[in-house]
């Protein structure tokens, strides 16, 4: 492998912002789609959303050659740099998704934190008192009525409900944006056959999107504490949203190969980098194998037949293995495109 | 108004890397670095491939990618002379433009944690000298000058000599012309 100008801080932020995006986007969903039944992955998204970007965008400024004049991006108008209009993206993400982490604040977590600031501790008692989600109880294998849970946050001010929704809906549509521009900035990249198709794009997407159901698939149980079934409940609905998420990934993964195998030379050249060349084992292995087929598997199976049959340890072993494979598979992808993408040029 | 471009003869050079040592020390680039090369170049389409060695630089495109892609404005394109350059002050080191960049012209300073390239020596054609490395060369390989000006040297070689861009089909439109007959 040559010199590569970009190195392990751009992977890892390339990983942390298609993590960060999906996870804002799954609670988003989580909060409108069926009031109350999600509050689980919508507080665990939402607390998650911008801490994986701001760390990301923190490597990605400690990466610059020059990181005291970051500002610099901001000062300009430069709408055909894919880097320009990723930069204000993640500005707006960031507010975004920080107003509504706020108001998706575990009351506990507000309490104790009220007990140690006294300064503001009647601030953050009201907000505690906002953020009480209403009480969704779920009985194993019952559908539940649309108005047993109609508003989840029953003790927010309605002005305070609405921003809320207002938020999620927004980070929604932004939080799609930061995953589609993480594979864009590599995408918009002629110079490099391996990046140039507008397929990275939706590939990182969608990686992002399954990496982050697998993320809120180990988090969830740590913000949530609600009773057995509901907890399941949450976890299925993961499980199933990341095999649509994960089965994506894989309809673009076969006609990018193919696509490439049919191009001009340098893109044909380029894929030999995955197809014999030295990233094939990471990317079949790694990304393929570990991150996509073999939870693919496990996912198709518990999602259809169940695997309540198994020995209790086992399920737990299994529901914590598979999310960790994808997060690997995830992190891999981002790994080898960019390392490979800097390893080809332009025939 | 010019549009300044260079006439290259690849069959003339003798690989002495003369130009290479006068641009460094011309443009007090950093030791480990250049700005232009010698390489070996591939002439030909498949499957008629040659190589040869060949000198080279930034090509100055007319639609260079590295000012498209640069987030911060520091890459621009002179539109007097159309030189295309990085403004020291407003480059935040991002390294995006070098991997836009399919000829590979543009390098990193880790000192000053800015990119750094040919700037077709404007600093010298200011003052009505040519570029150092076209000045220094032993067997004028490279011959620099003014497309608009139908009389200059290089207009009168696009004309007369059948000439090739490297790369051409990755669409920058590259003001580097090598000769082929
Ligand atoms: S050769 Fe590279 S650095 Fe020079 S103008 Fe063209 S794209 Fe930009
Ligand atoms: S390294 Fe400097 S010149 Fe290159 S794209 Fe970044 S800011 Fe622009």
């Amino acid at each position: 492998m040559e010199h590569h100008e970009w190195g392990w801080m751009i992977v890892v932020y390339l990983f942390l912002g298609g993590l960060g995006a999906g996870c804002m986007v799954l609670s988003g969903a989580a909060h409108l789609g069926r009031r109350g039944r999600y509050q689980g992955i919508a507080r665990a998204g939402a607390i998650l959303a911008p801490i994986l970007v701001g760390v990301g965008s923190g490597l990605l400024i400690f990466d610059l050659g020059n990181p005291l004049r970051f500002w610099r991006l901001f000062v300009t108008f430069q709408p055909t740099s894919p880097m320009f209009i990723g930069s204000w993206l993640l500005i707006g993400f960031s507010l975004v998704t920080m107003i509504y982490a706020v108001l998706q604040l575990p009351p506990s977590w507000l309490r104790s934190l009220a007990g140690r600031f006294p300064k503001g501790s009647s601030a953050l008692e009201t907000l505690a008192t906002w953020n009480k989600p209403a009480k969704v109880e779920v009985q194993a294998g019952k559908s539940l009525e649309r108005d047993q849970i109609d508003i989840n946050f029953p003790h927010s001010p309605k002005a305070v409900r609405r921003l809320r929704s207002a938020m999620a809906g927004i980070g929604i549509p932004l939080g799609l944006g930061v995953g589609i521009y993480t594979g864009v900035l590599l995408g918009a990249i002629p110079a490099r056959p391996f990046w140039n198709t507008p397929m990275v794009a939706q590939l990182f997407l969608f990686s992002a999107l399954s990496t982050a159901a697998a993320l809120l698939m180990l988090v969830t149980p740590l913000v949530f504490k609600g009773d057995a079934s509901h907890s399941e409940l949450q976890h299925r609905s993961l499980l199933r949203a990341d095999l649509i998420f994960i089965f994506l990934e894989l309809f673009i993964i076969i006609p990018y190969i193919i696509h490439g195998e049919l191009s001009v030379l340098s893109a044909k050249e380029s894929l030999g980098m995955i197809l014999g060349g030295p990233y094939t084992g990471p990317f079949w292995v790694g990304v393929v194998l570990i991150g996509i087929l073999i939870p693919a598997a496990v996912e198709l199976v518990e999602a259809s037949v169940g695997i309540k049959k198994l020995p209790v340890l086992l399920t737990r072993g299994l529901h914590f293995v598979v999310p960790v494979m994808i997060l690997v598979g995830g992190y891999l992808l981002r790994w080898v495109f960019v390392h490979a993408g800097q390893d080809t040029a332009f025939l | 108004m010019s549009r300044y471009a260079m006439v290259l003869d690849p069959a003339r050079c003798v690989d002495c890397k003369a130009c290479m040592v006068a641009c460094t020390a011309e443009n007090d680039v950093e030791v480990g670095y250049h700005r232009n090369w010698v390489r070996a170049a591939v002439k030909g389409s498949f499957p008629e491939l040659s190589m040869h060695i060949e000198p080279g630089q930034c090509m100055h495109c007319d639609d260079p990618p590295c000012v498209r892609s640069c987030p911060t404005g520091a890459s621009y394109i002179n539109e007097a002379g159309g030189i295309v350059g990085v403004d020291e002050k407003k480059c935040i080191g991002c390294r995006y433009c070098m991997l836009a960049c399919p000829y590979d012209a543009r390098y990193f300073d880790e000192e000053s944690g800015i990119v750094g390239k040919c700037t077709f020596c404007d600093h010298r054609l200011a003052l009505g000298q040519e570029p150092a490395c076209v000045e220094t060369c032993p067997t004028k390989v490279r011959v620099f000058g003014d497309l608009d000006d139908p009389d200059s040297e290089v207009s009168r070689l696009m004309r007369t000599r059948n000439t090739e861009k490297r790369l051409a089909h990755a669409g920058t439109a590259p003001n580097l012309n090598y000769i082929i007959d």
